[in-house]
């Protein structure tokens, strides 16, 4: 059979797409392989005339140096501890915020959710000092509970988690109420499952939003043994000449967890569900 | 024992100018099969959800067996409920689907595998029992809604259009397989519908709700032979009750006999099947023209039309189809007369 025009012109679509999509791929990962190969580079090749993509002589001298440099078993376990429980305490909070705005019927309802959407227009650096002060005087600063808590609920989420239980029947949750279902069991056996998508997204982004986070931590944290990551890593630069390979061998140890996270929740993003609840 | 008891249950919802449901009072006795029967939008399922303990009424009250179960959450209202859109928990299998009434009320192992089995065999389930919801046809999910209510065995079933999402094929068959099952297990069944087929070949009574008043509560029979008023006669029946005023009567040329209610204007309602046809003309039977035939079998719908009215009548006879004239009377002892004001039955 002689190839069409159509044939041949979506040939030449899908040509187009997957240069594009090459070339997209090469502009995202470059700085990161780049980062990757730094850190295994000797200081005197990194400064070479004709930069090499790979180092020519692997060293871990990077890593040796920022190990010596500052405790990064201290600051890792800082930055594990601050983004598992704000990434935990937020979900909870979030979705048991959601539940109630999207299936408990209580007067205001409506008119406090709006209130909550409101407070989305304000951003986040303008809240910052008043909630250091309100820390400050709760004698928190410096803590971890001071350190999450500010941040175990946040509007946006509890918005993106209120549309996909919208979608819930109600019927479901009805169903459950008659074989006895509490409405903590409700929400947790039944919203809870559902929503799986949504929250694993949401998970992720609050993961790395918080693992990622510099200036809330630098903020918080005054003294050097309660560091994150980001922070112990821009002090060392502050302190030293700027050593690259040592600070690529840093966001290289920043990185990677985020990395595995997003990839280890990929499969549970977004995607259909309570398909078969109702007639399909 | 489980009788059910409504006693004036009025509903309004908030901000509603019109109440949904206005003084329903009906009594469901021990192992009875009710069925709320009515358009759509005049407050079937709001009643039954009220009944449940989903929805609150206004006012009223709803007694079931001794106690008045108004305010009483509907967990414990030992009722199980069968919703339109079956309302399967997506996330669980069909056997958590089903068991899982019972074991959050506590009950021991081995008698809710029994029941599970018990059940699921009886609606031939027992296959599916790993499987999601979302990878069961229509017809099978409905068992499944069927089976999570049968095996609580509650005092009350309440069905809210089981079948309404079936294929009409399917449908038929379930009807009378619905029927057997609730038999067996001895089940007081409250069951929503708006095919009054369902209803008639299902219940032993059927509640005829309009607008949210009752109409007429009573046997399929009583409610085919002797509807309390115009709009239960011409809701029930297919086709059609034929409605005529007594001008009308007079007008197409049908000489009262004197049988009529003396009034100065009354409604008469006959039934298709109770026009009695000719292809040739008879002594003192109206003459009308064959708009349309519709051979469906057994019986022929004929359309008729005479002079100011046009009526429907059902013949067993073979009517031949160049035939354009048509003569015809009314059974007597089958003509239902209303009052042309209010609409109420008067024989
Ligand atoms: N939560 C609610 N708030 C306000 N009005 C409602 C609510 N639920 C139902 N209604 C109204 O009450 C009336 C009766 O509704 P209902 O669902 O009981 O009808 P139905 O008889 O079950 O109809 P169908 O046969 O279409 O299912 C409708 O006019 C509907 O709009
Ligand atoms: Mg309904």
């Amino acid at each position: 059979m002689a190839t069409t025009k159509s044939d041949r012109r979506s040939t030449a679509y899908k040509t187009a797409f997957y240069v594009f999509m090459v070339v997209s791929v090469i502009i995202t990962l470059f700085p990161f392989v780049w980062m990757l190969s730094t850190s295994f580079k000797s200081p005197g090749e990194i400064f070479t005339k004709q930069p090499t993509i790979l180092p020519q002589l692997w060293t871990l001298n990077g890593y040796k140096n920022l190990f010596a440099a500052v405790n990064m078993w201290l600051h890792l376990c800082n930055s594990v501890i601050y983004a598992v429980s704000i990434t935990a305490l937020s979900v909870l909070f979030n979705a048991m915020a959601a539940y109630a705005f999207a299936k408990l019927r209580f007067p205001g309802r409506e008119k406090l959710f709006a209130l909550l959407l409101v407070t989305m227009m304000v951003p986040g650096q303008v809240t910052m000092l008043p909630v250091f002060l309100i820390l400050k005087s709760l004698g928190l600063l410096n803590s971890y509970a001071g350190l999450v808590l500010p941040g175990s609920a946040a509007v946006f989420a509890i918005f993106m988690i209120r549309q996909f239980m919208m979608e819930i029947p109600e019927e479901i949750l009805e169903a459950a109420r008659i074989d006895g279902f509490s409405e903590f069991a409700i929400f947790w056996r039944i919203m809870l499952p559902l929503c799986r998508p949504i929250i694993a997204t949401l998970t992720v982004f609050s993961f790395i939003g918080a693992w990622n986070d510099f200036l809330w931590p630098l903020i918080i944290m005054l003294r050097e043994d309660k560091y994150t990551l980001p922070v112990a890593l821009a002090s060392i630069n502050g302190q030293y000449n700027t050593d690259w390979g040592l600070l690529m061998a840093g966001a290289v140890v920043v990185v990677l967890p985020a990395v595995l996270i997003f990839l280890m929740a990929q499969k549970h993003y977004i995607k259909g569900i309570a398909a078969g609840a109702v007639k399909g | 024992m489980a009788e059910v008891e409504l006693t004036n249950i009025s509903k309004i919802f908030e901000g509603a100018a019109h109440p949904v449901l206005s003084d329903i009072s009906f009594t469901v006795k021990d192992t009875e099969f009710v069925s709320l029967l009515g358009p759509s939008g005049c407050g079937k399922t709001t009643l039954l959800r009220i009944i449940a303990g989903l929805e609150e009424q206004t006012s009223g009250s709803l007694i079931i067996g001794e106690s008045d179960m108004s305010r009483v959450a509907p967990r414990d209202r030992d009722m199980a409920f069968v919703f339109q859109n079956y309302a399967l928990y997506p996330h669980f299998s069909v056997e958590d689907n089903i068991s899982l009434g019972l074991r959050l009320r506590k009950i021991e192992k081995t008698e809710i595998a029994a029941r599970v089995k018990a059940t699921t065999e009886m609606l031939g389930l027992d296959a599916l029992l790993a499987r999601k919801p979302r990878a069961l046809s229509g017809g099978q999910r409905q068992r499944v809604a069927l089976a999570r209510a049968l095996v609580r065995n509650p005092k009350v079933f309440l069905l809210d259009e089981p079948l309404s999402n079936l294929d009409a094929k399917l449908r038929d068959k379930t009807r009378g397989e619905l029927r057997m099952l609730f038999k067996k297990v001895k089940g007081t069944v409250i069951y929503v519908t708006h095919d009054q087929i369902e209803a008639m070949t299902m219940s032993d009574k059927i509640v005829i709700l309009q607008d949210g008043k009752i109409q007429q509560i009573g046997t399929p029979n009583e409610i085919y032979e002797k509807p309390a008023n115009i709009f239960v006669a011409t809701f029930i029946g297919t086709p059609q009750m034929n409605i005529l005023t007594k001008k009308e009567m007079q007008t197409m040329g049908y000489a009262l006999t004197g049988t009529e209610p003396s009034l100065e204007d009354f409604t008469c309602g006959i039934r298709p099947e109770d026009l009695e046809v000719s292809v040739t003309a008879r002594q003192g039977w109206v003459e009308g023209a064959v708009d349309l035939c519709e051979p469906t079998g057994a019986l022929t719908t004929l359309t008729i039309s005479v002079p100011g009215a046009a009526l429907r009548a059902s013949t067993t006879l073979k009517w031949p189809l160049d035939q354009t004239r048509a003569w015809f009377t009314f059974k007597h002892e089958h003509m239902h007369f209303f009052s042309s004001a209010e609409g109420g039955r008067i024989n």
